[in-house]
């Protein structure tokens, strides 16, 4: 995803075929469950498929373009020693601007193998970045 | 599964970890939800414990925001995505 998007949902480009889009997301999503790196970009996505732009469906083939360049990547479990769980948990503070709500992300660790992730928009409008971290974790 | 020590959860903000500790009433904060005071509670438990990261050393910043290319390949090495 490109740093410097900034998607809204009353963008000035034109709209889109929302059916295309629709099932472009929905595929996007399943692919998920075995890459973890997208799930951001594929969430931040679908946030607008009732009302997509052209900007959101650029934002897509860009997700598109990077699985194609690396499309037999995958989570690798390797046998390991340690069986510690641990946590990391974030958030961005409002850059959602149609309503300025922030992203709480967090993943889980067993050992040193992932297992657990989410991308999620928190429910309420927070007013500090303490805030938002506070409701991640 | 049983875990005996307490879960680490790596935060890259002081504040709210000084907050999760601290039950004193501060005005600014009086407007959070109370449910996310189960947070002190799983603390006083020591089920979780929260402790501070650098932002460098936040791996989850991968689930949050758009990232640079060098550190998005950087982290993604580390959750251990790579080809088969």
């Amino acid at each position: 995803m490109n740093q410097k998007d900034k998607f809204s949902k009353e963008d000035r480009t034109t709209r889109v075929d929302e059916e295309k889009f629709r099932s472009l997301i929905g595929c996007l999503l399943y692919l998920t469950a075995i890459r973890p790196d997208i799930f951001n970009a594929t969430s931040l996505l679908s946030r607008f498929i009732h009302c997509p732009r052209e900007i959101h469906i650029r934002a897509t083939k860009r997700i598109l373009r990077f699985i194609k360049e690396a499309y037999n990547f995958g989570v690798k479990f390797l046998k390991y020693q340690e069986l510690r769980l641990h946590g990391f948990s974030n958030s961005d503070w409002g850059r959602f601007i149609d309503d300025m709500k922030s992203t709480s992300g967090f993943r889980f660790n067993l050992g040193s193998i992932i297992f657990s992730w989410s991308s999620k928009k928190q429910d309420i409008i927070t007013q500090f970045t303490v805030e938002a971290e506070f409701i991640t974790t | 599964m049983e875990e005996e020590e307490a879960i680490e959860i790596s935060i890259d903000n002081q504040a709210a970890i000084e907050i999760s500790h601290n039950p004193v009433f501060y005005g600014k904060t009086k407007h959070f939800n109370i449910k996310l005071y189960f947070l002190r509670e799983v603390q006083r438990n020591v089920d979780v414990k929260l402790i501070y990261c650098k932002s460098e050393d936040q791996f989850a910043d991968l689930f949050t925001e758009a990232l640079p290319v060098r550190r998005f390949e950087f982290l993604r090495q580390i959750i251990r995505v790579c080809s088969s």
